[in-house]
């Protein structure tokens, strides 16, 4: 540990919750990532039987419920505050922060929530442009036509209403923060809360992420980009991380969180410590919006700075989740930025992406992945990248294909790096008893 | 503690475009008009005209892009974002078009970034949306819409609405590749910026970080969304009177604006003969559920100022309420709360009068509005944001003589 990371406070998790496509808690998560299943099918939210793009990773259950503490804020809710919730409660009854616990004292207490905008279905959104274009057309006052829109509307597409909410309910009055970096969002929500329990500013911290894009417009969107995975005919094999046929990723959704500590505050209470997050870094590209670079420049940034963070040689690295998802260019990039933070060590430390299996969670993933990590040390249990099938030369590091392995996990890294060229790394450490790792 | 210091502010707003001499001219000066929407047809609506940056975007940032047809990719909040850049860059003595010269590579400058609300897809998917109609009724046949309807749809449109994309584009056109985060949380989103910039620089993650906010609710879904809520004065032909309006706190005056601060640690701004403005005294943030949405409390004034009046100078605060009468009134009551608390000597004052309400971008617009106004420099000036749905933001900083660090 360098000295920068000695003299400062620790942050533990304590609790960690999830609502995935292979999954609505943790434990059914693990399960299934262990077995290496796959969660990619058809899209069942919207007919896209006319869309090139007709495969995704949904959350199993289309009419989503979730238990609210105050039942009057059900009402902003859409589908991923919904999964948000549901984590959230998972995370907090781990935490011994359940529904008839006492919660940590109010202004020590702070939130913070990688997510997007919320965003009103493109079916709802037409149908007011329609209403709104004829009312012009026929010389009609058009504000009366606006004035049919929910005005709570407004309220759903801050992106910070997840925060918020969360705060309200959970009466949490310290720092909030709502980190809004596309794929990178939940990554930063974390780091911006361990810095926050280090600083001082909160002794418990409940951060992670949260995201439901598999809509008609995001579909299109990201279709349209050429992003996106177009083996309708081979759901299952569409998610191939690494592999040399990878032609794309498949959006999922889902969130995830985690109840951060400091290391005395959780010690103070009893609380059972799952691990130590140890080290954050991030970065910006500067290079192209939609595209990584091929030196994974950005990525080696976040990654190094990480390490530095955690006080950590690179050689100490176990395992890496990666950001890997599936598309060409991610998957070279991150390789080469990977090789160029770890040198030869690269070659011996496994790397899987768990997008493979429950495709690409955007703000939400940084958080699930981190849970992974955490989950993986715990157990010593690696993650597979399945659909695994062919060697690509420049994605050469050792990917963990198919099959889960049995590893000794000590430290373990994960990667998210976003559209527009946002980075974050997050590393976390083994807590084995007082003084650890 | 490595002491944190403003040595460059830039502006892109309706008051001022530039840097620390912009913005002195701007406070000198009379306040800007609010101008007539031209975007839209705006006609039947209870607000016509807005605060607006004036000038045309495509010769104002001519200079600063790498790619002039990556214009097309920019909302107008990345555009004012990297036009506000340009110019902190420059103030602070960094020309963004000598990167090579700068003492420090941008590729170890730190950018964070507060976001706002994201623009609005109806205007690019609208003519697909057309297309894919069903006849005459108010619906979209989405196989239609996914197929045919696909050519009529901008490739980038998608990722015009991820909130990130003003980063982006500033990091992109600067080649910056240091730490960055894009922060969201409505008027405090800027503040958390700053200080999450503030932070990167006091652990030595980096020595410059550029740091800004940049908003434009102009555009026909935010202004309707916004008058939906019943916050802005209604604004039709009489701009006098609306201005009248707003200085008794009847509602906001909608605007659009960045700006931009650098940051730099004192031992980089020495060595490099900076020409500091300020430094970084502390910086607050913290939730307290209103009462109902839209409603500012005295307390999370109180709560948010105290810390960061302990043992200041006497202080002149921004304050976040200019838009009502009855907010302003809390915002006085937190203040004076605070101030017996933690003694010492403040007043309130309402630059925004100056830019109008630009989302994010508000709190950072009146920081620099301050910071480059003619100031006394035994004062200290602070900023407070308040989110309406109960998040309140502050940051104090304290003048340095300028002419050397």
């Amino acid at each position: 540990m360098n000295d920068q990371a000695e003299g400062r406070r620790r942050v533990v998790v304590t609790g960690v919750g999830a609502v995935t496509p292979l999954g609505l808690d943790v434990g059914s998560m693990w399960s299934a990532a262990r077995a290496g299943l796959g969660a990619v099918a058809r899209v069942q939210a919207f007919d896209a039987s006319g869309f090139p793009v007709q495969i995704a990773a949904e959350v199993p259950h289309r009419e989503i419920e979730a238990e609210f503490r105050l039942p009057k804020l059900r009402k902003y809710a859409d589908r991923k505050i919904l999964m948000a919730v549901r984590a959230v409660e998972e995370a907090l009854a781990q935490a011994g922060y359940g529904p008839g616990e006492a919660l940590p004292t109010s202004e020590r207490f702070g939130i913070s929530v990688g997510t997007e905008s919320g965003r009103p279905l493109l079916e709802e959104t037409a149908a007011a442009y329609y209403r709104f274009k004829d009312a012009q057309k026929a010389g009609e006052d058009v504000w009366s036509v606006m004035e049919e829109v929910d005005p709570l509307g407004f309220v759903r597409t801050m992106p910070h209403l997840t925060t918020t909410l969360l705060s309200v309910m959970l009466e949490a009055r310290g720092p909030v923060f709502t980190c809004s970096t596309a794929c990178t969002s939940a990554a930063q929500a974390l780091g911006e809360a361990a810095l926050a329990i280090r600083r001082g500013s909160a002794d418990v911290m409940l951060t992670g992420g949260t995201d439901a894009l598999v809509e008609a417009f995001m579909v299109t969107g990201f279709a349209l980009l050429g992003a996106l995975s177009a083996r309708n005919d081979d759901p299952g094999r569409a998610s191939r991380p690494f592999d040399k046929e990878r032609d794309g990723f498949v959006l999922g959704e889902g969130a995830g969180f985690l109840v951060l500590e400091s290391l005395e505050h959780a010690q103070a209470r009893g609380a059972t410590i799952l691990g130590e997050l140890v080290g954050y870094g991030c970065s910006c590209n500067a290079y192209r919006i939609t595209d990584s670079p091929p030196d994974g420049r950005g990525a080696h940034q976040a990654m190094s700075w990480a390490l530095r963070d955690a006080g950590l040689a690179p050689e100490a690295l176990d395992y890496i989740n990666a950001h890997g998802t599936s598309t060409q260019m991610n998957d070279s990039s991150e390789t080469a930025g990977i090789k160029r933070t770890l040198g030869e060590a690269a070659y011996r430390c496994p790397v899987s992406s768990s997008k493979s299996m429950m495709g690409h969670l955007v703000a939400a993933g940084g958080a699930v992945e981190a849970i992974l990590c955490l989950l993986a040390i715990r157990d010593g249990v690696i993650p597979p990248t399945i659909n695994y099938e062919f060697a690509d030369p420049e994605c050469d590091l050792d990917y963990v294909p198919n099959v889960a392995r049995e590893v000794d996990v000590r430290y373990a890294m994960t990667n998210s790096f976003g559209f527009g060229g946002s980075n974050g790394s997050l590393i976390f450490g083994r807590w084995d008893g007082e003084g650890s790792p | 503690m490595t002491r944190v210091l403003v040595t460059g502010i830039g502006a892109a707003s309706p008051a001022a475009i530039g840097g620390r001499d912009a913005l002195r001219a701007a406070a000198q000066g009379e306040p800007p008009r609010p101008t007539p929407l031209t975007g839209f047809d705006a006609s039947t609506l209870p607000v016509q005209a807005a605060f607006l940056v004036p000038g045309k975007m495509t010769k104002l940032l001519k200079p600063y892009l790498k790619q002039r047809k990556s214009l097309k990719l920019m909302s107008q909040d990345a555009r004012l974002a990297v036009l506000a850049a340009a110019h902190a860059l420059t103030d602070a003595g960094l020309d963004p078009a000598a990167r090579d010269a700068w003492p420090t590579s941008p590729r170890d400058v730190g950018l964070y970034m507060g976001v706002g609300l994201e623009p609005g897809e109806v205007a690019e998917v609208g003519p697909a949306l057309a297309l894919a109609r069903a006849g005459s009724e108010a619906r979209v046949e989405l196989a239609r819409l996914g197929g045919e309807g696909l050519d009529l749809i901008p490739p980038l449109s998608a990722l015009k609405t991820l909130p990130n994309m003003a980063l982006a584009h500033v990091s992109i056109n600067f080649d910056l590749m240091g730490p960055g985060e894009s922060l969201s949380c409505w008027s405090t989103a800027g503040l958390h910026a700053f200080a999450a910039a503030t932070e990167a620089i006091e652990r030595g993650e980096c020595e410059v970080a550029l740091v800004g906010a940049a908003d434009s609710d102009v555009d026909f879904d935010a202004l309707t969304t916004l008058i939906r809520t019943g916050v802005l004065t209604p604004l039709r032909a009489d701009q006098a009177e609306a201005l009248e309006l707003w200085s008794l706190g009847r509602g906001w005056l909608v605007g659009e604006g960045g700006a931009f601060v650098v940051l730099e640690s004192e031992a980089h701004a020495e060595a490099r003969g900076a020409r500091p403005l300020a430094a970084v005294e502390g910086g607050a943030n913290l939730s307290l559920p209103p009462m109902a949405p839209g409603v500012m409390s005295s307390r999370g004034v109180e709560k948010v100022l105290t810390p960061l009046l302990g043992g200041a100078r006497r202080c002149r605060v921004a304050g976040a309420a200019g838009h009502s009468t009855v907010w302003r009134g809390q915002e006085a009551e937190g203040l004076k709360a605070a101030l017996a608390e933690a003694g010492g000597e403040a007043a309130l004052e309402y630059p925004s009068r100056r830019h109008g309400a630009c989302g994010c971008a508000t709190a950072l617009l009146d920081l620099v509005s301050l910071l480059g106004a003619e100031g006394d420099p035994s004062e200290d000036v602070a900023v407070l944001a308040w989110g309406p749905t109960g998040e309140y933001a502050a940051a104090r900083l304290s003048r340095v003589e300028l002419g050397g660090a």
